[in-house]
């Protein structure tokens, strides 16, 4: 509770209230000396007394300098206003801040919390309209979405408020106040308030944390319109294996009870799941879905996932569209073929691994050298598998038509007839025992290491590798290179230091191998998936780029309605992009091509960034921290707009307290007679 | 107040001369005011006849031998004294403490003394006196005669007062004194353990002592007349001090002292000896009429 007075002159006579203590300090009667025949009764009755007396004298001391201090305060004309919203000055704006993300959607008994922050703000605007000069609406999400300008003309505020909508963003509060704070710096010398209207769920300040203008003079009042404890579950993310065609779906209940959902799954425009999920409280809850309805040979698998409609409804779906690369085409060539492909060939253990339909969807071709080296004309593969090769044939390794290659080295390998790139990182062969090192500290491919007992592949045979122009992925436990991964011609290259079959190693029999074997070949795929986005947040540009020609673009938003690219041609790509996702759901690029007519689909959700939908609290330090000096309160919204506006115009606008100040003056000097009398 | 009148009061006393001209003017004016002799008493006892010698008291002449020899004969009494009377005056320095308008303790209580010693010599009762304030300081055996008076009244005109109070140990001292039953005059402000005093006294009365207690006190030790903050000072300890407001503690201290007067006054009546409250703003005649009203029974 802060003050201010209508009189100020009256608190110049504040020091008369230290009369008492003056009195009782320095106009001590001195004490006589008496000399007396026995002082024991007197020394009795003064310990009986004494006590008392001490606590009545300053009681009395205290009660007639608060009478006197209470008296001057009464005259002074005192006006309480709530955390210190002192309101002297006679300039005065006040900034009313909604909140419109979309998790102002709630559903709180039938009535969204947007549509309860609205009808507050107007009877903000009524009741305040004698009292404050200027008063301005801004609607915010994660930036200012619509500003009012200052006035006092509350008609159009009014209206104003009443067209505010919701919007599909996540909220962030800062650009909305740095806004305002800005606005406010033009005034000088005003009383300033911001009051912000909102569900304070946790990450109401989004991604920034800083105020640029702030004005620590201007006061803050943080209004709540959440009832009761919110119980929402909302889709998190949503992704898609090619390889397992498995979708993974994450789903997170920011409610404090367990909640059941329906969960359905459609891809276009066919529902192809339905099923029951159960979610912990406040907990996200991972949920796989395995599908084998899906076209294999469609390049892209879109439509979306959804919750059943809870009090916010709008997180409850999740449009996805992913690319589907088809099958991956594999080659491998085996310099060592063994009398066909025999249980002990680098192509048995690779076509076992690879040919898993568990794990994967690849096609396989096998060559022997002879084969490879005639080909003259290659076709396009993901991976080639260059195993135990005699030789490798410079022309032969630049036509090739693939992302990797990798090669694996044996003892057919004649390192003289290998190009110099290759031949650049192989030395001698070491006839050593060794195994991999379990400190692997150079790979960026392989994630998982820690699961596996790298101590238990041993190697009795390997080249001794050096990672000259190329970077180590891992390493034997005597510190040799194991495997080394470079790029030649936008090729990703991959050397490993000895076979991979069993002639020097027991490495394909141990579980590390078909993960070795399918990480390598899923190498192309993460690369091309990061070219074109197909799931963009809400204002997120729709971008996509094809190197092959293109022509007659056709982009349409979810209702249907034609949208107006913008399009970039070059000679060796093309590039479509559009500015303007701002409602979710599946937007379609149609175009034609060398194929014919062609589509792609881009699905647009609202941001999860911020996990607007976990409608948990905010807790006060993270704001007191960023409106760190500025007075500032908290309102609850209470049963109706017109109770909260009251509170609000309470802390704004303060209440004259003389009467209360003289009563309390009567009731010390009350007080002050009490002691005299009965103490 | 009407009957105080009568009286001089202790401060006039003061100025009338020396102590033998004030006890006699004391115990003459009581005696006369009492209207009863004290000689009437049956305090001589005929002991022989002697031949009457020139310038021999008339009044002793046997008229009866005259008839019968015709010769004068002189009655002679042997003095009889059955009173040893022991006056204990306490002198420690807690007696020295006065009042404005008052004397102190101890002079009120040296002339209270004086006109005891003279009323008990004039009745031919033999006086003594011990002085003490943690021991005995002077003590002088009883006699009879008028001498005495002078040889008490030399010690008391010179009293000054002493240490702290030890009553119980002087009392105890003094009873070694006492060779045969008295009666045992005792003059004190009795600042003391009243259970301690009251033990020594009352050994005193189951030796078959009378006992008599002058308790002298000054009128502003029964009500505190000062006002305003005090700082108390101990006569006998100076080290010991107390600060106060006086009219804070007046109330309750007025209890604590009446219920220690009362607590002397009950043990006393209990055992049989008379306790008597003087203030000494009291005219001594009242102390003294006191003592013999109490000697009447």
């Amino acid at each position: 509770m802060g003050f201010s007075f209508l009189s100020n002159l009256f608190l110049y006579l504040l020091p008369l209230s230290l009369i008492p203590v003056i009195l009782h300090l320095f106009f001590k009667k001195k004490p006589r000396h008496i000399l007396f025949s026995d002082i024991r009764f007197i020394k009795m009755a003064a310990r009986h007394v004494t006590p008392r007396k001490n606590i009545r004298q300053w009681l009395l001391l205290i009660v007639r300098c608060l009478t006197l201090i209470f008296l001057c305060l009464a005259f002074a004309r005192p006006v309480g206003y709530i955390s210190g919203f002192k309101g002297e000055k006679s300039n005065k704006q006040l900034a009313i801040l909604i909140d419109c993300s979309y998790s102002m959607g709630y559903l709180d008994a039938g009535k969204t919390r947007l549509s309860k922050a609205k009808e507050l703000a107007i009877n903000l605007i009524d009741r305040y309209s004698d009292k404050l000069k200027q008063i301005c609406v801004v609607s915010f999400s994660n930036s200012v979405e619509q500003y009012s300008g200052l006035t006092n003309n509350t008609e159009l505020l009014k209206k104003f408020v009443q067209d505010i909508t919701l919007t599909n963003n996540d909220t962030s509060l800062i650009p909305a106040v740095n806004f305002v704070y800005k606005i406010f710096s033009e005034f000088q010398n005003s009383d300033q308030s911001i009051v912000i209207i909102t569900d304070m769920r946790g990450n109401l300040f989004g991604y920034k944390q800083k105020i640029e203008n702030f004005d620590p003079k201007v006061k803050i009042v943080f209004v709540d319109v959440s009832e009761g404890k919110s119980q929402n579950v909302f889709i998190k993310d949503v992704s898609y294996s090619d390889l397992t065609f498995t979708f993974k779906i994450s789903i997170f209940n920011s409610s404090e009870t367990e909640q059941t959902r329906t969960l359905s799954l459609f891809i276009e425009d066919r529902n192809i799941f339905d099923g029951l999920v159960r979610i912990p409280p406040l907990k996200e809850f991972n949920y796989e879905i395995k599908s084998t309805q899906i076209d294999n040979d469609s390049e892209e698998l879109w439509g979306k996932v959804q919750l059943s409609l809870d009090n916010l409804p709008s997180d409850d779906i999740f449009y996805f569209s992913f690319p589907v690369e088809g099958h991956k085409k594999i080659l491998i060539v085996d310099g060592d073929p063994k009398l066909g492909f025999n249980i002990n060939s680098e192509t048995f253990y690779l076509n076992t691994v690879l040919s898993d339909k568990e794990y994967g969807n690849f096609i396989i071709k096998t060559y022997n050298p002879d084969e490879f080296k005639s080909i003259i004309s290659l076709e396009k593969y993901d991976v080639v598998f260059l195993c135990n090769m005699a030789e490798l044939n410079e022309n032969n390794l630049e036509n090739i038509l693939c992302e990797t290659i990798f090669i694996s080295l044996g003892d057919k390998v004649d390192i003289k007839k290998y190009p110099d790139w290759i031949r650049e990182n192989i030395e001698n062969l070491v006839e050593t025992e060794v195994s991999f090192s379990e400190r692997q500290n150079g790979t960026d491919i392989f994630s998982d290491l820690d699961q596996f007992e790298l101590k238990k592949i041993i190697f009795y045979k390997h080249f001794k590798l050096n990672n000259l122009n190329s970077r180590e992925i891992l390493n034997f436990g005597n510190g040799d290179i194991a495997l080394i991964g470079k790029q030649i011609n936008s090729k990703n290259i991959f050397i490993f230091a000895s076979t991979i079959d069993r002639d020097w190693t027991n490495f394909p029999s141990k579980p590390f191998f078909p993960y070795f074997i399918r990480t390598i070949a899923e190498q192309r795929y993460e690369k091309q998936q990061q070219q074109n986005r197909f799931i963009l947040e809400i204002k997120e540009p729709i971008l996509y780029t094809s190197k092959t020609p293109v022509r007659f673009f056709d982009l349409t938003d979810p209702d249907g309605k034609k949208l107006q690219p913008v399009i970039n041609v070059h000679p060796q790509e093309t590039s479509i992009g559009y500015n303007g996702t701002n409602f979710p759901g599946i937007y379609e690029l149609k175009f034609n091509s060398e194929k014919g007519t062609e589509f792609r689909h881009f699905a647009v959700n609202l941001s999860r960034k911020t996990d607007e939908g976990n409608l948990s609290k905010i807790d006060e330090n993270p704001i007191n921290q960023i409106f760190n000096g500025s007075p500032k309160t908290f309102v609850k919204f209470q049963k109706s707009p017109e109770d909260t506006a009251k509170e609000i115009l309470l802390v704004l606008a303060g209440r004259e307290l003389t009467k209360t100040f003289f009563t309390i003056v009567l009731i010390l000097l009350g007080i002050e007679t009490a002691i005299t009398k009965f103490l | 107040m009407a009957e105080k009148l009568k009286y001089i009061d202790p401060l006039t006393l003061l100025k009338l001369g020396n102590l033998h001209l004030r006890a006699r003017y004391v115990v003459e004016g009581l005696i006369s005011g009492l209207h009863r002799s004290p000689f009437k008493g049956s305090s001589l006892e005929f002991s022989q006849h002697r031949e009457y010698a020139p310038f021999d008291d008339l009044r002793y002449l046997d008229w009866k031998i005259f008839g019968r020899t015709d010769r004068f004969f002189i009655k002679q009494y042997e003095e009889e004294t059955n009173l040893r009377a022991y006056i204990l005056l306490d002198s420690s320095s807690s007696m020295s403490f006065k009042s404005e308008k008052n004397i102190d303790k101890l002079t009120y209580s040296v002339n209270l003394a004086a006109s005891l010693t003279y009323l008990l010599l004039c009745q031919d009762d033999s006086v003594g006196l011990a002085v003490f304030d943690k021991k005995i300081n002077s003590f002088i055996p009883p006699r009879a005669n008028f001498e005495q008076f002078s040889t008490i009244a030399n010690i008391l005109e010179n009293l000054k007062p002493g240490l702290d109070t030890e009553i119980h140990q002087s009392i105890n001292e003094f009873s070694r004194y006492l060779k045969k039953r008295g009666l045992i005059i005792f003059i004190s402000d009795l600042f003391d353990s009243p259970e301690k005093v009251m033990f020594s006294i009352k050994q005193l009365r189951f030796k078959h002592h009378d006992v008599i207690v002058f308790h002298v006190l000054d009128p502003c030790e029964l009500n505190l007349i000062y006002n305003g903050p005090v700082i108390f000072e101990s006569i006998e300890n100076k080290q010991d001090s107390v600060y106060t407001e006086v009219q804070d503690i007046k109330e309750h201290y007025s209890s604590l002292i009446k219920s220690f007067i009362q607590e002397y006054k009950i043990g006393f009546q209990n055992s049989g000896i008379d306790y008597s409250l003087i203030t000494t703003d009291t005219p001594i005649e009242l102390g003294l009429g006191t003592f013999l009203a109490s000697r009447k029974k």
